[in-house]
Formats: structure tokens, C-alpha cells, sequence
């Protein structure tokens, strides 16, 4: 066991170390010059040299990648341009708002998505299989913007059941779990929508395995072959697909945050954007990938952990 | 019997192209809800083409008199905060959703099938070289890379099309290399390198048409991820500039009356959905179709 994890954490590492490589030459080849895009088209060539200067972009490439490289792993993110405080403070003010709230949808996504998409499964080609596909379909179509504007329309502005403006603030637990709830539903339904899929998919081919015949034809009742031999072994996709699916997790959480007015990563970024803070974007990217690359680490573990097999391949 | 004035290369190409056309067609009446979704997108495709004759007002036509005015006979839509008709704006906002997400994927269709057919074909360690910055690339969440890309280089058609190609060329490359890898093992391509053709040639003249389907089937996928990744983009405040309308910068618009004008936001985001939606029905159908390990379970 101890080799699969090293072995893992070696491929973390190195992943890490390729895409925060990727970010930093986004950054910098890509044709607009990052001072121009802060002081805009408007700006003096001396304003935009002293800005370039400040941010020691006049500086060889090889000396501000070494630079880059030290400060990401040192914790010296920068200061951002706009309030200047250091970059990693601003991060990890908002960071445990989006945890909690990817958190929260994605457990919530599994306990709809894994239960429904073993239903369809075992009700496979009759009317709760089409029921199910359908709905996974409509729910993986939804632009998460989308449905937190319907979510905020019936819920919040008609029925007036939850707060428009998710604050992520409040003081007791009930307040805390109103706050949470509708973005939570948000990005937990379309998580539900992949998760449903992928459960099925997973059961229908775990049901055709041979020793699933063998269990039904010894005569063992259907539903303990479903929770006792077809369950854990189906959950091996499904748990890679959470992992997978992160990306497009976190790429919902950006738009839940603005829809709902919710602090977190997501609130921050288009600040950053619309504000042009250079400094700060850069971090949301380092952030980002650190996030990514955890997320696979744990995800490659747990797979570990489930299926034995793994670790010895 | 080919007629005599084909030349070999015509008779080659004609058959090919017949080959992929009826691998797609066998794909579409195996399952039948790809048919579905092929009307629904076509119809939004054709009433974006006649956007000129199907709008009932001009999109830009500002009215201060008919400011956020409810749906009524004259406005099917009602109108945004300028005074301007949702419906005329949406169906011209098609438009610029469609041609986005089009020439996006188209480009990294074609990138990405070349570099996944590269890697597939050579193996090797050009294989895992470009396989491993593919998935590096894969890692990263598309709508914070599509943002931080149109970010740098500024919103406009051409740097959409960019930043959601970026995003979209590893699947593509991926989708290419295993069938490729497979392929480049069978004995018609033996027979094409005993006859000496290039690699250039074995792989563009006879391994891409038979990975063509799968990619097309994919695109069709990745179509509607990309519209709903231009749409996001668009509401961020990163699509094309106002006020030529697009459906993410018309929800974005909407949104800011959300209280007293909820059908601004309403509009487009039912268009939204039904495309997405239909595009993810003719290619979840297709992939259905020609994957032979879901094929038993049509």
C-alpha cells in the first residue's frame, strides 16, 4: 500500500509541477501583455514599462519562471494590485465558502445520483430507466447560471423561501444551512445528473458479470445481490467521476457565487477580471490547480482503497 | 461499376465519404431520440440563418417608451431595459451562440483528431509526451481557462473561438488516439506501408475515415458543452460586446432586473436549454449507437 500512495503522490507532484509550468506561460505568452490589459489601450508606453517593471515582467523569462516557481512554493503568492494585501491572505478568507459549498453539492449529488442511477439500472428499458435518463439528460444540459436564476426566481423572489443574496455569513447553524441551501441544490442536482449516468452504466455492467448469474441462480434474493455484491464494485467509475468531474464543478461554483452573490473562489475571480488584478489571477490559477491536483490525489487513493486490484497494477 | 472518368483518388473519396455517411445513418435510426434532437437543433439553426425575416423588430432598435415592457401582442417577449425586443434579440442571438460553438469545436476537432492521431499512430514516447500534456490540460476546469484566456486577450468572436478551441482540444485528442491505436494494427494499413505510402498519407487518406464517425459523434457532444461555456462567458461579462445580442450577455442584462422583469432572463435561458439539451440528445444518442458496449442495450 505504502508504494501505490508514494507512487501517486510522485504523479501529484509532477502534474503540479507541469500545470503551475502551463499557467505561468498562459500568462505570459499569450498575446496581450498583462500590464497593457491592467493600465488598458489608453495608457502611456511609460506607465505601462513602470507597471511591467513593478510586476518584474522586464525581467529574462527564465528568472521570473524560477521566481514564480520559489514564490508558489514558498506561499508568497504576490500582493494584489487592487487592495494590496498578499494574494494567499485574500484566497484563504474566501477559500472555506467555496469547500463548503462544492462539498455540500457534491455529497449531494451522490445521494440523489448513486441511488437513482442503480434504479434505473435495475429497471432498465422500462419507464423509471427512460424517467431517469431524460431527467439526467435535461439536468447535465443546464447551464449552472441557468438554473440558479430559475432556482432564485421560484425559491427566493415567489415563494420567498430562501434569501436572494446567499451572504455565506450567517451566525447560527440555520442560518448558515439557509444560506447554503439553494446554491448547494444548484450545483448538487447537475452533479446529480452526471453521477446518475455513470451510476447506471456502472450497475448495468457490474449486473452482466458472471458471478451476478451465478448469486441470482443459487437463488439469492435480488436486492442483496444489489447491495451486498453489485454496490461497491459499481462505485469504482463513479468515484473517478467525481474526481473528473471537479472541473466542472468548480466551473459551476464560479457562476452559483455570482448568481447568488455568494462569497467564495468564483466571486473573487470576476472581481479580479473585472478589476484587472494581474497578481490575483495568477493565484486563482495556482489555487485552481492545486485544488485539481489534490482532488485526483484523493481520488486515486480512494480508487486505492476500494478496489484492491489497483494498488498491486 | 465506377464510370471510367473517375480517377482512383475520386473513387476513394466517394466511397469513403458513403462509408461515413451510412455509419452516421445507421448510428441515427438505431436510436431514435438522436432524431430528436437533430430537429430541435436544426430548427434553432434555420431560424438563426433567417434571423433578418423571422425577427419582428430591428435587435439594436433602443425605445425608451417601451422600457422593460411585459410580454404583449406586439412584443411576443417582451423588452429589455433599452427598450429593445427579447425576441428579435434572441433569435439574433442565436447567431452569434451558433457560430461561436461551431467554428470552436470545429477547430479543435481538427487539432485535436490530428494530435490524438499522431500520438495514437507513432506510440511511443511521442504518444506519452503528448498524451500527458493533453491530460495535464484536461486537469484544469475549461471555464476558468476559457477565462483567464478571453480575459487576456480580449472579448471578441475570434478570441471566443480560441479560448473554448484551447479548452476543447484534449478530449478530441483523446477520442482520436485509441481508435487509431487499434487501427493502425489491421492489415490495410500493413498493405498501405508495404506499398510504401508515408505516414501522412496512412494516417489523413485511411485511418481518419474510420475514426471520423466517433469524432463527429463527439463534436456533436462538445458542441453544446462549448455554447454553454460561451454562454457562461458571456454572462461573466467576457462574450462579445454589447449590444450585439448573445444569450449569455441577454441573461446577464436580465438578471440585473431579475425583481420586476424576470422574463428577460427567462427567454434566453429556455433557449439555452433547448439547445444544450438537444445537442447533448442527437450526440448522447449517436455515442449510444456506434459505442458496441452500449449497443445491446438499444
Amino acid at each position: 500500500m505504502s508504494s501505490f500512495v508514494i507512487r501517486r503522490l510522485g504523479f501529484a507532484i509532477v502534474t503540479l509541477f507541469a500545470v503551475l509550468t502551463l499557467v505561468f506561460f498562459i500568462v505570459r505568452i499569450l498575446p496581450g501583455d498583462p500590464a497593457m490589459v491592467i493600465l488598458g489601450d489608453q495608457a502611456s508606453m511609460e506607465a505601462i514599462d513602470a507597471l511591467r517593471a513593478r510586476l518584474g515582467l522586464d525581467r529574462p523569462l527564465i528568472v521570473q519562471y524560477s521566481d514564480f516557481m520559489v514564490g508558489v512554493l514558498s506561499g508568497d503568492w504576490g500582493t494584489s494590485l487592487v487592495s494590496g494585501r498578499p494574494v494567499i491572505a485574500e484566497i484563504l478568507k474566501v477559500l472555506p465558502a467555496t469547500i463548503e459549498l462544492t462539498l455540500v453539492s457534491l455529497l449531494l449529488g451522490a445521494l440523489i445520483g448513486i441511488p437513482l442511477g442503480i434504479w434505473s439500472a435495475v429497471k432498465r428499458n422500462r419507464l423509471p430507466d427512460y424517467f431517469t435518463r431524460l431527467s439526467s439528460l435535461i439536468g447535465l444540459s443546464f447551464p449552472a447560471f441557468v438554473s440558479a436564476i430559475l432556482l432564485l426566481l421560484v425559491f427566493a423572489i415567489q415563494l420567498r423561501w430562501f434569501p436572494v443574496i446567499s451572504s455565506g455569513q450567517g451566525t447560527n447553524l440555520v442560518d448558515r444551512l439557509r444560506d447554503l441551501a439553494l446554491p448547494a441544490i444548484n450545483l448538487g442536482l447537475i452533479m446529480a445528473a452526471y453521477i446518475t449516468r455513470v451510476a447506471r452504466s456502472s450497475m448495468l455492467e457490474v449486473l452482466s458479470q458472471d458471478y451476478v448469474r451465478t448469486a441470482r441462480a443459487k437463488g439469492i434474493i435480488f436486492s442483496q445481490i444489489i447491495w451486498r455484491h453489485c454496490l461497491l464494485n459499481s462505485m469504482i467509475p463513479v468515484v473517478t467521476v467525481v474526481g473528473l468531474y471537479l472541473g466542472i464543478l468548480i466551473g459551476n461554483s464560479v457562476l452559483t457565487e455570482i448568481v447568488f452573490n455568494r462569497p467564495g473562489l468564483g466571486k473573487l475571480i470576476v472581481g479580479a477580471l473585472n478589476q484587472r488584478d494581474y497578481t490575483m489571477l495568477q493565484g486563482m490559477m495556482v489555487i485552481y490547480t492545486l485544488i485539481v491536483v489534490v482532488v485526483n490525489l484523493l481520488t486515486d487513493l480512494t480508487y486505492g482503497l476500494i478496489d484492491p486490484r489497483v494498488k498491486y497494477k | 461499376m465506377n464510370s471510367p472518368e473517375q480517377t482512383p483518388t475520386q473513387v476513394y473519396w466517394r466511397t469513403t465519404l458513403k462509408a461515413i455517411w451510412s455509419g452516421l445513418l445507421t448510428a441515427f435510426n438505431s436510436n431514435k431520440t438522436s432524431w430528436v434532437g437533430l430537429v430541435l437543433f436544426l430548427l434553432v439553426c434555420i431560424a438563426a440563418i433567417l434571423a433578418p425575416l423571422l425577427a419582428p423588430h430591428d435587435p439594436l432598435e433602443q425605445s425608451i417608451l417601451y422600457r422593460l415592457k411585459p410580454p404583449t401582442a406586439e412584443y411576443l417577449m417582451g423588452t429589455d431595459y433599452y427598450g429593445r425586443d427579447t425576441l428579435s434579440r434572441l433569435i439574433w442571438g442565436a447567431r452569434i451562440s451558433l457560430t461561436i460553438g461551431l467554428l470552436a469545436i470545429g477547430v479543435a476537432m481538427i487539432i485535436g483528431s490530428l494530435i490524438g492521431l499522431v500520438a495514437g499512430y507513432f506510440g511511443g514516447k511521442t504518444d506519452i509526451i503528448i498524451m500527458q500534456t493533453m491530460d495535464v490540460l484536461l486537469a484544469f476546469p475549461s471555464l476558468i481557462l476559457g477565462l483567464i484566456v478571453v480575459a487576456m486577450l480580449g472579448p471578441s468572436i475570434t478570441n471566443l473561438v480560441i479560448a473554448i478551441s484551447f479548452t476543447a482540444i484534449p478530449p478530441f485528442a483523446r477520442i482520436a488516439r485509441a481508435p487509431t491505436m487499434a487501427i493502425k494494427e489491421r492489415e490495410f494499413i500493413e498493405a498501405g506501408r508495404a506499398l510504401g505510402y508515408s505516414d501522412l498519407r496512412l494516417m489523413l487518406g485511411h485511418i481518419l475515415p474510420n475514426i471520423l464517425p466517433e469524432i463527429l459523434v463527439m463534436g456533436s457532444l462538445w458542441l453544446a458543452t462549448a455554447i454553454r461555456v460561451e454562454a457562461s462567458l458571456a454572462f461573466i461579462g467576457l462574450g462579445v460586446s454589447p449590444p450585439t445580442p448573445t444569450w449569455g450577455g441577454m441573461i446577464r442584462e436580465g438578471f440585473e432586473n431579475i425583481l420586476d422583469s424576470f422574463w428577460l432572463a427567462l427567454f434566453p435561458s429556455i433557449a439555452i436549454l433547448i439547445v444544450v439539451f438537444s445537442l447533448n440528445l442527437l450526440g448522447d444518442g449517436l455515442r449510444d449507437a456506434i459505442d458496441p458496449k452500449l449497443r445491446d442495450e438499444q
